[in-house]
């Protein structure tokens, strides 16, 4: 028979036999079949249940005690209660005094369970008197150790919260229904100059000005339907305000928080008074710049055209004075002077590469290198370069910028391939896409690869002027131009044998590309 | 015209338009107030400058506040107006088209590329700009 056992003092007496028979007369059939059903039940509930007698000796049990506490059932039936019970710190009651208690009303407790092998666990206990008959008691224990450790493991969870939240070198406000304030970290406290007592329960809205109080509590409510992590107002100048009444600038980041106690809303909140002065001071040197290349591109040039230009007209006019050591002189003048202004043409470029605002837009990169070709070849007649141009993607870029990148790497390329027949210059690509490199590879000259950290230096050059014209500055520029597009420039080559220069540019989205090559 | 406020600068446009060989008329104003108040008294006489090579950098009035003043002043003949200037600054070159430049060219640092340049302009402007025969029009 399942579900439970009973003690049955005469059973035992009898024929000792600790079966679960009774010796009671059979009852009338109904009667049997309340009796079944409730068995039934009894042995369905997860909870042990007892009956206790007025002795406190175990009168019935179900099997579930003795999954609970390790006792066979039959072992338990006739003995004390209280064998199952440990004595339990802090507990208002003893298990005798609430089974005894017990008996004229009901009694609900937590008590120290106790195991077979000694075991002590955490239980909840109800207890009431069995109606009709005297002194019985019946008893319900629930075995609470997984409850109070998920309990225990909440609680040390919410501590490390909170500990964390104090840690945090954001101020961190937790909004709950209504937009009222549930919780704030020091750094707050600190931040805006309340004492947290001040701000708890409080709307949100009282950190901000009040002119932006109403649209606050608009925006806040949308937040509600559609909850998700964000930094708000991006870009947007959002404004604290201080319990003094003084104003200043923020970012806020919200995340959203599901508890047991409904949805949260956490926003750290960071001063970025400092920041936005940072931005202000950088714009104004930006401007500063700006004008002083503006000035430099007139005030500089100046003179060097009217050194090159007296220089000439003495040249010309004045040549039978000279001699031909002056006139030498006079030629040496011109071109010292050309190379200054190559030269101030070329910085103004690098600070122009640097200063100007990126508009991005899909640039072929193959078209772009045809064209840049096409003028080199237009621009010295007289040479013959085979070029091999296999690209074909379309980047985003800015398109000036990739042009200049280019006209200084294939310039270079037609430059240093001066002495070379058949000279040989090729654009090309490799990689997956989303991370492309691109390679101009020249026949020309070269250079020695323990320079090659210098090659992107300004200024930096490996060859003499009198090998190779040049003021060392385009390299600088390309490198500068790649970085602003988000990628990295390098360069490989031997003396003799040519360079290979590679770059990348920012691995945003995959190149599209703009013909299909089968 | 000139409109030049730079010494050296000025005497190498001299010079390359002498090389030119061209006869004309030069004139040469030193800022922008002076050149406004020669094409006003010239306009007067209803003349007009075959040419004017006008730079931007001047003291007090901007070469482009003079070419504005030109245009909104002018009667025609509309008198053609080269820039010749040192910047080479797109919103220089935007500003000067709008305004109703003729041309515009970037003084070159090497002298050789700034006189063909003065030459060049010369040749077109004051050589080739002249009114086709009566018969075809």
């Amino acid at each position: 028979m399942t579900g439970f056992s009973e003690h049955d003092a005469d059973a035992k007496r009898g024929n000792g036999d600790a079966s679960a028979h009774t010796s009671v007369a059979t009852p009338p059939d109904h009667l049997a079949s309340v009796e079944r059903r409730l068995r039934a039940l009894v042995g369905l509930t997860p909870d042990a249940m007892l009956i206790i007698g007025s002795d406190d000796a175990i009168l019935v049990v179900n099997d579930q005690v003795a999954r609970l506490f390790g006792h066979r059932p039959e072992d338990l039936v006739g003995r004390p209660a209280r064998l199952l019970f440990a004595e339990h710190v802090g507990g208002a009651l003893s298990a005798g005094a609430a089974i005894d208690a017990a008996r004229s009303q009901p009694v609900v407790l937590e008590l120290a369970g106790r195991r077979r092998d000694g075991g002590v666990f955490p239980v909840d206990v109800s207890l009431a008197p069995v109606d009709g008959d005297e002194g019985m008691v019946a008893a319900v224990i629930r075995d609470m150790t997984a409850r109070r450790a998920a309990d225990a493991a909440l609680q040390a969870s919410e501590r490390r919260f909170r500990a964390f939240l104090e840690l945090a070198p954001d101020a961190v406000v937790i909004v709950g229904g209504g937009g009222r304030i549930v919780l704030v970290n020091a750094q707050l406290e600190r931040l805006f100059g309340y004492r947290r007592e001040e701000l708890l329960g409080r709307p949100v809205e009282v950190l901000l000005p009040e002119r932006l109080r109403g649209a606050h509590e608009r925006h806040r409510r949308g937040y509600g339907d559609e909850p998700e992590v964000r930094a708000m107002g991006a870009g947007l100048d959002l404004l604290g305000r201080r319990r003094d009444g003084t104003e200043f600038p923020v970012d806020i980041s919200l995340s959203p928080l599901e508890t047991e106690e409904g949805s949260l809303v956490a926003a750290a909140i960071r001063d970025v008074t400092e920041r936005r002065r940072a931005e202000r001071e950088l714009k104004a040197a930006y401007r500063e710049l700006e004008s002083f290349s503006y000035s430099v591109s007139h005030d500089l040039r100046a003179p060097l055209r009217s050194i090159d230009g007296f220089s000439s007209i003495i040249l010309e006019e004045h040549a039978d004075g000279l001699g031909d050591e002056g006139r030498r002189l006079f030629e040496r003048v011109r071109a010292a002077s050309q190379r200054m202004g190559e030269l101030i043409d070329d910085l103004l470029l690098l600070s122009r590469v640097s200063r100007t605002e990126m508009t991005l837009r899909p640039v072929d990169l193959g078209a772009l290198a045809r064209q840049v070709a096409a003028r080199l070849a237009d621009d010295h007649p007289s040479r013959h370069v085979e070029m091999e141009i296999d690209v074909e993607d379309v980047v985003p870029g800015d398109p000036g910028l990739l042009r200049v990148a280019l006209e200084n790497l294939l310039g270079n390329a037609w430059k240093f391939t001066r002495g070379r027949d058949p000279a040989h210059v090729t654009f090309t690509a490799t990689g997956p896409p989303g991370a492309r490199e691109y390679h101009i590879r020249d026949n020309g000259a070269g250079f020695d690869m323990a320079y090659a950290d210098k090659l992107f230096g300004p200024f930096q050059r490996l060859h003499g002027p009198r090998d190779f014209e040049g003021n060392g500055i385009g390299l600088a520029t390309v490198q500068r131009i790649v970085r602003r597009h988000g990628g990295r420039v390098s360069a490989r080559g031997a003396v003799g044998e040519g360079a290979e220069f590679s770059f990348t540019l920012r691995a945003v989205e995959a190149p599209m590309s703009s013909n299909a090559r089968s | 015209m000139i409109v030049e406020d730079n010494d050296d600068d000025a005497d190498l446009i001299l010079h390359a338009l002498e090389r030119g060989g061209r006869e004309s008329e030069i004139v040469l104003l030193r800022d922008g107030t002076e050149a406004l108040g020669h094409l006003r008294a010239v306009g007067g006489r209803g003349d007009a400058p075959a040419l004017v090579l006008l730079d931007l950098k001047l003291p007090r009035v901007s070469g482009l506040d003079v070419l504005r003043a030109l245009r909104a002043e002018e009667r025609s003949p509309s008198a053609p107006v080269v820039v010749l200037t040192t910047s080479r600054e797109d919103r220089d070159v935007a500003e000067a088209y709008a305004l109703g430049a003729n041309g515009y060219v970037v003084k070159p640092v090497e002298f050789s590329a700034f006189v063909a340049a003065v030459q060049r302009i010369s040749a077109y402007w004051l050589d080739t700009n002249v009114p086709p025969p009566e018969r075809l029009l």
